[in-house]
């Protein structure tokens, strides 16, 4: 069974030095760079600094409001309709003044179970939600992850929406 | 063609006796006459009679009154009842009313007769709201009828009898309709009800009923007098007979004239009219009552006034009522007031009318108020059309014909008002 | 056949309809929808809608089908291009004041218009005036009434006046100013106001039970009857398949029992099922208190006590149970020996077979009293009234009873039986929900309730249907059919018979 010759590296290989310095290359290459050069730095100092993102960066979902700062959702459940994680759950209830007729009374989303696809946001027949920039969704209980209507009001700083319809 | 004699005319002969709303009077004038010949007569003979006439209903529609009559199921069964249609509520008429308050026993001599051909033995006046004094006038007529006879119980010592009861509407055009008519006389909304059924086989309380205009039930006792075919003599074609036209608008003698049917237009405006009122000139001429689509002053000149002569140039004779526009008249006043009247009028029933009549107005006031945009023409068009033939009852079709019509024949003076731009406002 | 036909063609397809049928009934029988809004087979003939224009061969115009009635050699075309263009136009007239608030309509994903509207428009709206204001939201009892929503296609006023001959709902005013409402604003009066709701083709009105609770395309639908009384309305059954939970009960047409409605009851009070009334699991009193008990426990005790003393036992069955449940209780208990049925039920008003309002509302608040007659009948088993029942009972005939498959609040007749029985009879009741006459019971088992089972069911006109489950079954209940075969086997297994 010994008909193979045991296979015997090149001599520059069985050093490693030389591969290690080829490797380091690299890593050289960009600790000098970024040594005299911190501007281009590519690694920015979170949550100090924040790295700018596209205006259409689909983060938590905003509620939007009216010009008198009632929830402008109607509850049609359209949202919820198209979601295709089914993570917006909404009970409706109905509005004292006839011309709105329908609210929500509840308006939670579990984001655990939100894919941020932004379905949401394009069913919505009156601009009532929105996907909202905010990305920073870490928590240590995971009840915190179900976003209430009240959150995501808020996480929009009462945002009006003036979109008529 | 020659104008009617005085001395020829059917309704109008003795119209200006003075008192002839008296029976005495009536009656001194051979009154009440054909009457005791229809009564001597067999019923089928009286619709005969009518029948041979070519008496055409003078309510609008134009159908043929003894046709009419013999659609009637007399052996059914059920009571048969005459309805007198005396609801003129079509802007520009105003023919029936001469009859009612200056001759009502050649109407109610009309209906006896009628009332006797048709074997109908309670029959209604269905008045106008409006006409109040001529209520009152037909209200003394019926009881001095009742207290000569001629209406009530075994009328001249015949086997007919007769109750004549006068109704008062409550000022609804549709109330005119003939099924509409029926549905207010029933007590109900005074809204026209869907055919099939016939009234002719179940109309006033599930019942045969007939409907006919005062104008066609007083002609009938002429008819009777001197026959049917005394009777087709007059008139040309298809329109037999003469016909009250009602004549209005920038004229100088404005009013309800008798005249032989196939009578040239013009020559009609020129003789009763007196002509345009100030030497205006002549814009337009709406010729059976504010339903009918207009005829231009070329049209005008070439137009006779009868059934065939009107469908040429795509309008109709209907209810008789000839309204003369001027030159300085603007049509776009004229057609807001006219899309207001029916929107106003529109019994809501059916969604075409209902909605429709409410958006011609909407965009009729906003072209008006020169807030018109050139896409408001053809919707204007589109809306109209949509509401043709798709209703229960003509009111419908009633609202959208002279907006067609205006539009068809006078789109320059439309359009010079509208503007380019979307924003609409009301 | 008695009836004269008529052979008419239809879209180029034959169609043989008995003499005065509409058009419209002649296309429906031929599977050929027309579009409609007014037009409704248990109501009288309105034609106001306008929409279910059809061409018939050799008449220039067109023709509303619902009130042309159909003769021979008639040839009617529903789909050329004249009748869409017309019925096109029509519905966009249809449209123009029809404020679009479908994301707040309750009616959205089961609205006529917004069918049609897919079908027919599918254009942009002409219409920029300002649209008709007619006043929302207004509340008339059981219903909300949306007037601006509101075509007045007069079926609702049609119910009122032909069904019910209440006369409540009428429509006020007249062309665009028409509106639908009630004299005075004041509430509906009449027991069928939940079908006002399902006829009116758009969301002008809609149930206040079911307002807003549900989005319509949530629901599943199950074809099942109503057991809330013995006339046994066909019904559709809506659940969310999400939550597992009821939303909504409708009728479901069958001219033969309840053409188009079901009373308000038999609507609105399916409520139980989900009630924080019902019995959760089977439960025992002992030493002054109830305690849970396992099934296993409950069959092993309750069948050991049954076979010792087989005579001293009354089994009352109820008349909500179905007849697979009625003849496996009475095959499984006979055959451990007990020889005395009754059944709980109002007996003074079983052998009415006629609603006694006239419309669909029965005095026996049972399903099943005639299949309780027909199984006893065909088992061949003897059985005792209600009266002879409680005699017995009073003279301390039986020690035991078992009543069996109660259901609901409303039980007609438990109340007399026992009422009857003695401090000391030990009673055994198998209900869906807690009675007021708990003081009386040792035990009780939780029972399914009509929406959780499946079976037969015989109507007050012996007329068998079917009855099928539209929730799964709630907590730890077991129908009836589970409870014989446990008691036989006195223990726990899955029964031999039930699912």
């Amino acid at each position: 069974m010994n008909a193979s010759k045991k296979y015997q590296l090149p001599v520059q290989q069985r050093v490693y030095l030389f591969a290690i310095l080829q490797g380091m290359r690299i890593t050289l290459k960009h600790f000098f760079r970024n040594l005299f050069n911190p501007k281009g730095l590519p690694t920015i100092q979170y949550p100090e600094k924040r790295r700018p993102y596209s205006k259409r960066f689909r983060g938590l979902q905003i509620l939007t409001v009216k010009e008198n700062g009632d929830i402008r959702c109607t509850a049609c459940m359209l949202c919820a309709t198209n979601c295709p994680a089914a993570c917006i759950h909404i009970t409706a209830t109905e509005h004292p003044d006839p011309k709105v007729e329908k609210v929500p009374l509840e308006f939670n989303i579990d984001m655990l179970r939100c894919v941020f696809c932004g379905m949401c946001e394009e069913a919505c027949p009156v601009d009532a939600i929105r996907m909202g920039p905010n990305y920073e969704l870490a928590s240590f209980d995971r009840n915190d992850f179900i976003y209430t209507k009240e959150d995501l009001m808020r996480n929009g700083r009462n945002t009006v929406s003036k979109v008529k319809h | 063609m020659k104008l009617l004699a005085p001395e020829r005319r059917i309704l109008t002969k003795d119209i200006e006796t003075p008192n002839l709303f008296r029976i005495e009077t009536y009656e001194a004038q051979g009154g009440y006459q054909s009457l005791k010949k229809a009564l001597s007569l067999t019923q089928d003979a009286v619709i005969e009679e009518v029948k041979k006439s070519g008496l055409r209903g003078r309510g609008g529609a134009g159908f043929p009154t003894g046709q009419k009559w013999s659609f009637v199921p007399f052996q059914s069964g059920k009571p048969i009842y005459l309805l007198c249609n005396a609801d003129e509520s079509e802007p520009g008429t105003f023919k029936d009313r001469v009859i009612l308050e200056k001759n009502p026993h050649l109407l109610i001599e009309g209906i006896i007769i009628s009332s006797y051909a048709v074997r109908c033995h309670k029959s209604y006046i269905y008045v106008r709201g409006e006409y109040a004094e001529a209520a009152k006038i037909i209200e003394r007529a019926i009881e001095e009828a009742y207290q000569k006879g001629y209406l009530g119980k075994n009328i001249l010592g015949s086997n007919h009898s007769l109750d004549l009861v006068l109704h008062r509407g409550a000022g609804a055009y549709i109330c005119g309709e003939e099924t509409g008519l029926i549905s207010s006389l029933e007590g109900k909304k005074g809204q026209p009800k869907l055919k099939p059924p016939f009234p002719a086989v179940s109309g006033f309380l599930n019942c045969p009923t007939v409907v006919n205009n005062v104008e066609t039930l007083a002609t009938i006792p002429w008819i009777i007098k001197n026959g049917g075919d005394a009777y087709a003599q007059y008139g040309v074609g298809t329109a037999k007979g003469t016909r009250l036209f009602c004549l209005s608008g920038w004229v100088n003698r404005p009013g309800v004239y008798e005249e032989e049917m196939g009578i040239p237009l013009t020559d009609f405006i020129e003789h009763y009219g007196g002509g345009m009122k100030d030497g205006a000139k002549l814009k337009a001429v709406i010729p059976g009552g504010s339903s009918t689509p207009p005829l231009t002053p070329e049209e005008v000149s070439q137009a006779t006034l009868d059934y065939d002569s009107m469908t040429k140039f795509g309008t109709f004779l209907g209810s008789g009522g000839i309204i003369v526009i001027p030159e300085h008249f603007s049509l776009l006043l004229l057609l807001e007031r006219l899309t207001e009247f029916y929107w106003d009028e529109s019994c809501g029933q059916c969604t075409p009318c209902r909605e429709g009549t409410g958006w011609l107005y909407k965009m009729m006031k906003a072209i008006e108020h020169g807030k018109g945009r050139t896409k408001d023409f053809e919707d204007l068009q589109k809306t109209a059309r949509s509401m043709m033939g798709t209703t229960i009852c003509a009111l419908s079709d009633a609202a959208a014909m002279p907006v067609l019509g205006f539009l068809k024949k006078f789109p320059d003076e439309i359009k010079a008002h509208l503007k380019e731009g979307t924003e609409a406002s009301v | 056949m008695s009836e004269k036909m008529v052979k008419l063609t239809i879209n180029d397809k034959a169609v043989e309809v008995p003499a005065g049928t509409s058009v419209f009934a002649a296309a429906a029988m031929a599977g050929i929808e027309i579009p409609h809004y007014c037009y409704h087979p248990d109501l009288s003939v309105a034609g106001v809608c306008r929409m279910c224009m059809v061409e018939i061969e050799k008449n220039p115009r067109l023709q509303i089908s619902c009130n042309t009635p159909a003769t021979e050699g008639m040839v009617v075309k529903t789909k050329t291009d004249k009748v869409k263009e017309t019925v096109k136009n029509v519905l966009e007239l249809h449209l123009i004041n029809h404020p679009l608030d479908c994301p707040i309509c309750d009616k959205a994903g089961e609205c006529k218009l917004q069918d049609f509207y897919s079908g027919y428009g599918l254009y942009e709206s002409r219409m920029d005036y300002e649209k008709v204001h007619k006043p929302k939201v207004q509340d008339i009892g059981t219903i909300m009434l949306d007037s601006e929503r509101c075509i007045l296609c007069s079926r609702c006023v049609r119910f009122t006046s032909e069904v019910t001959k209440t006369n409540e709902l009428g429509i006020f005013n007249r062309g665009d100013r028409a509106v639908l409402g009630t004299v005075d604003n004041k509430p509906l009066k009449n027991d069928y106001t939940g079908n006002l709701a399902d006829i009116c083709p758009v969301g002008a009105l809609t149930a206040k039970d079911f307002r807003f609770k549900q989005r319509v395309w949530f629901l599943d639908k199950t074809k099942t009857v109503c057991t809330l009384c013995a006339h046994g309305c066909n019904t559709v059954v809506s659940r969310n398949p999400q939550t597992q939970k009821l939303f909504r009960v409708e009728p479901r047409r069958n001219p033969e029992i309840n053409k188009s409605w079901i009373c308000d009851r038999g609507r609105w009070d399916f409520h139980y099922v989900h009630d924080e009334n019902r019995v959760p699991e089977p439960k025992r009193f002992v030493d002054g208190k109830w305690t849970e008990q396992t099934w296993h426990g409950a069959f092993q005790t309750l069948g050991e006590e049954i076979t010792t003393e087989p005579t001293s036992m009354l089994v009352a069955l109820s008349a909500q149970m179905t007849n697979e449940e009625m003849t496996d209780a009475v095959n499984t208990l006979s055959s451990l020996g007990v020889k005395d049925f009754t059944w709980v039920v109002d007996e003074s008003v079983v052998s009415d077979s006629k609603p006694f309002d006239g419309i669909l509302k029965h005095r026996d608040l049972t399903p099943n009293a005639r299949g309780f007659e027909m199984v006893m009948k065909s088992l061949n088993i003897s059985w005792m009234g209600t009266a002879q029942a409680v005699e017995k009972l009073k003279s301390k005939r039986f020690t035991r009873l078992l009543v069996m498959g109660l259901e609901g609040y409303e039980m007609p007749g438990l109340a007399n039986l026992l009422l009857a029985a003695p401090a000391e009879t030990k009673v055994a009741l198998h209900a869906t929900s807690q009675t007021a006459f708990l003081e009386k019971c040792d035990w009780i088992l939780p029972n399914v309730s009509a929406f959780e089972k499946s079976g037969t069911l015989i109507n007050a006109q012996g007329m068998s249907q079917k009855l099928k489950a539209s929730v799964p079954k709630q907590f730890l209940s077991r129908d009836g059919q589970q409870v014989a075969w446990g008691l036989l086997q006195k223990s726990d297994r899955k029964p031999l018979s039930a699912r």
